[in-house]
């Protein structure tokens, strides 16, 4: 019976496994491996690489440029995640109680923005805030706002445009949590005396407290590894202004064309996304214990 | 009766299939690699160079069919997909263009074929001017064929300059002579660029930066003290460099900021403000006019009346009076190409003087050979004779060296910090460091 039920579930998930261990699993240990030489892309170290132990962490380490970039996707990652995190719950909750039509046609539009390219959207908000004459800086002229944002703003321009994209994500998630709550609970809550704020946050919002985290921890993996929006838009400049962790990696493999270098800063935003999703689902756990009592 | 006919069927069909087979096997392709540079010409000027060269060469090689394959990518990418192509057999193309910065460490790698035997029985050889052939020699190897090289310089538009009461032909003497003449366009011709720098792009380093910092004292050895084998991070030199490009752009005198830091500046002042008349000054490459040949997809016809072209005079106009920087192309043959030999016979073909004549017309350098000026077409090329007289005055990157391209990042960095107006002092602190991460603290020196 038991060698029954371990073929019932081994056979099927074999190819999943394969798949996983060839285009993820082999490459990632490989990439682990090349961060501890010095490999390169041409030069002599192309064919005569060789193992340096942890000497392209200790550059990292002392390299002013590194913790520019480690700081430019802190901000990047933390505008990205709280913007796309509010935005997509704000649209959920404003189109739960929409007509179907409305949240039909808000939906697809979303689901437009969301699998478009991203190099399609990067050149579309190029034009977007285009100075002069873009239709960004048309718009908010009466302002006398109007100004090159990707150079005045760069990094807050391409976490609006990221926020933009990413958003559907949050809001298709919310969307099904929403969903998955019983109008009685609401209702009870209402003929209990709570308005509207008190219900969402007292009622709702404790509701899809799962989602919420998985929301979290999935988009903060994608933002971490963002790369293709932000390289359309600046290329990582003015200067270095928008130089994200995964353009200084790229940077450093293929125009500075140090393979072993840039597989180092692989690794360390492996980790930092290791790290982050642990320290997510930790917390997340923790404020979800007394509930379970 | 009947299986004999079917027999006889079988063994005929196999004949054809055979002799099929093996008219397939002796059809040798080709294949050479080549950098598309979108935007400037609807057929690239390497195209119409090797449209002439291929019927050539088929015809002398009735086997040999030669494919171009393109390249569309910025410049640092094409390189990295090329390497990456020459790494395996089974992608390494026949004949590869290469940026004779990269053959050094290409070479390295292992990427390239010495041509050195077939070199020695080529006559043609000896028309390459020596130092083009220097350029693509390491280690007494020869890597390469150049196929153009270049110069730069300031363009200038002679009615903006006249308006503003400067006297034609300009030629300044020095930077100070730069600056009062940019100043005086702009207080007296309102709305055009007075001197475009394209220091806002950090790939623009030559003609951003070493167009200044070789005209500083240190000349030659102003990036790279060849004298002492050591990357000069601190000096007056670099100092008075960074110090003249934020007083271009303090003063209002270079292009709008934003204007600069776009990555398709080059292309914008090409295709819409050299034509229009919005820009005085130019500090960049000759291949600017290539942009407006008739082959061109913003042809310009009047451009030679309007423009001029004058020499990048050093800091204070001290020996030897001008400077320029040069770089170029090459053409090489992959260590893993499975036709070295023929691959060898099409580069003979296309670098003979009449096809490189027409190629380095199309694609605006200047020639590499002695004899292509023999050949209308480069004879009669705009500015040809200002272009070769600047060539005695150039210079060339320490390009050999594998750190060269992160080095020339932090250079572009400094550069562009100098445009923002960010401090001198810690900018040059900046690159600096970096540059002592890049290289190691015992490869570098201050210059006080």
């Amino acid at each position: 019976m038991k060698k029954n039920s371990y073929k019932s579930w081994i056979i099927p998930l074999l190819p999943a496994f394969v798949l996983l261990g060839m285009f993820f699993i082999a490459p990632a240990i490989w990439a682990i491996y090349v961060s501890f030489t010095n490999m390169n892309l041409t030069g002599s170290n192309a064919i005569h690489w060789q193992f340096v132990g942890f000497y392209n962490y200790y550059n990292i380490i002392l390299d002013n440029s590194f913790w520019t970039s480690l700081l430019v996707t802190a901000y990047f990652l933390f505008g990205s995640v709280a913007g796309q995190l509010i935005l997509g719950l704000l649209l959920a909750v404003y189109l739960k109680g929409q007509k179907l039509i409305i949240r039909s046609v808000v939906e697809i539009f979303a689901i437009i923005a969301w699998v478009m390219p991203e190099v399609v959207t990067g050149f579309a908000w190029i034009s977007f805030l285009n100075y002069p004459g873009g239709l960004g800086n048309v718009l908010i002229s009466f302002l006398g706002l109007s100004q090159p944002w990707l150079f005045t703003h760069p990094l807050f321009s391409v976490t609006v445009a990221n926020i933009w994209r990413g958003s559907t994500f949050s809001l298709l998630m919310f969307i099904a949590a929403l969903d998955g709550i019983p109008k009685e609970l609401p209702e009870a809550a209402k003929v209990d005396g709570g308005n509207q704020l008190q219900i969402f946050f007292h009622v709702t919002l404790p509701l899809i407290k799962t989602t919420i985290l998985t929301d979290l921890v999935l988009i903060t993996l994608f933002t971490i590894g963002a790369f293709t929006l932000v390289f359309t838009m600046t290329s990582g400049g003015p200067g270095d202004a928008t130089d994200l962790l995964s353009i200084y990696a790229y940077r450093q493999a293929f125009n500075f064309y140090s393979i072993g270098y840039g597989s180092a800063v692989s690794v360390i935003m492996l980790i930092i996304g290791i790290l982050l999703s642990i320290t997510y689902v930790t917390f997340g756990y923790r404020s979800e214990k007394p509930e379970f009592k | 009766m009947k299986s004999s006919r079917i027999l006889v069927f079988v063994i005929v069909g196999l004949l054809l299939f055979g002799l099929a087979v093996i008219s397939q096997a002796q059809q040798i392709t080709l294949t050479v690699v080549y950098h598309l540079v979108p935007g400037v010409s609807a057929t690239p000027a390497f195209v119409t160079w090797f449209d002439k060269v291929i019927p050539e060469f088929e015809t002398s090689h009735p086997n040999v069919e030669v494919k171009l394959m393109p390249i569309m990518a910025a410049e640092q990418d094409y390189y990295t997909k090329m390497d990456l192509m020459m790494r395996s057999p089974s992608t390494a193309p026949d004949v590869v263009s290469e940026d004779t910065f990269m053959i050094g460490s290409d070479a390295a790698a292992g990427y390239l074929l010495p041509l050195n035997k077939y070199v020695d029985q080529w006559s043609g050889w000896e028309h390459f001017y020596p130092t083009m052939q220097q350029i693509t020699t390491i280690n007494g190897n020869i890597y390469g064929i150049m196929d153009g090289s270049d110069v730069r310089g300031l363009w200038y538009n002679k009615d903006i300059l006249k308006e503003a009461g400067i006297a034609i032909p300009w030629q300044p003497n020095n930077w100070e002579d730069i600056l009062e003449t940019a100043q005086l366009i702009k207080d007296k011709v309102p709305g055009v660029i007075p001197l475009s720098l394209h220091t806002g792009n950090p790939v623009n380093t030559m003609e951003g930066f070493y167009m200044l910092l070789y005209g500083t004292e240190m000349g030659n050895n102003a990036l790279y003290d060849w004298s002492t084998n050591k990357w000069v991070i601190s000096s007056p030199g670099w100092n008075h460099a960074l110090t003249f490009i934020q007083e271009v752009f303090k003063k209002g005198l270079g292009e709008p900021v934003y204007l600069a830091m776009n990555p398709q500046y080059a292309n914008i002042l090409a295709g819409q403000y050299f034509p229009q008349g919005k820009v005085a000054i130019d500090l960049w490459g000759m291949w600017q006019y290539s942009s407006w040949l008739s082959s061109s997809l913003t042809p310009w016809p009047n451009w030679e009346n309007v423009l001029g072209f004058a020499m990048m005079p050093t800091e204070y106009g001290q020996a030897p009076g001008y400077v320029s920087l040069s770089g170029g192309w090459a053409l090489s043959i992959p260590s893993n190409s499975k036709y070295p030999g023929l691959a060898w016979d099409l580069i003979k073909d296309a670098e003979s003087a009449a096809n490189l004549a027409i190629y380095d017309y199309y694609t605006a350098n200047t020639a590499v050979r002695d004899d292509e000026i023999n050949y209308s077409i480069y004879a009669n090329s705009p500015f040809a004779a200002t272009f070769a007289n600047i060539m005695k005055y150039t210079h060339y990157r320490p390009a050999e060296f594998s750190v060269y391209p992160a080095v020339s990042y932090q250079v572009g960095l400094a550069m562009g910090n100098a445009m923002l107006g960010k401090p001198i002092e810690d900018i040059m602190s900046a690159y600096a460091k970096a540059v002592e991460g890049i290289v190691g603290i015992e490869n570098t020196e201050s210059i006080k």
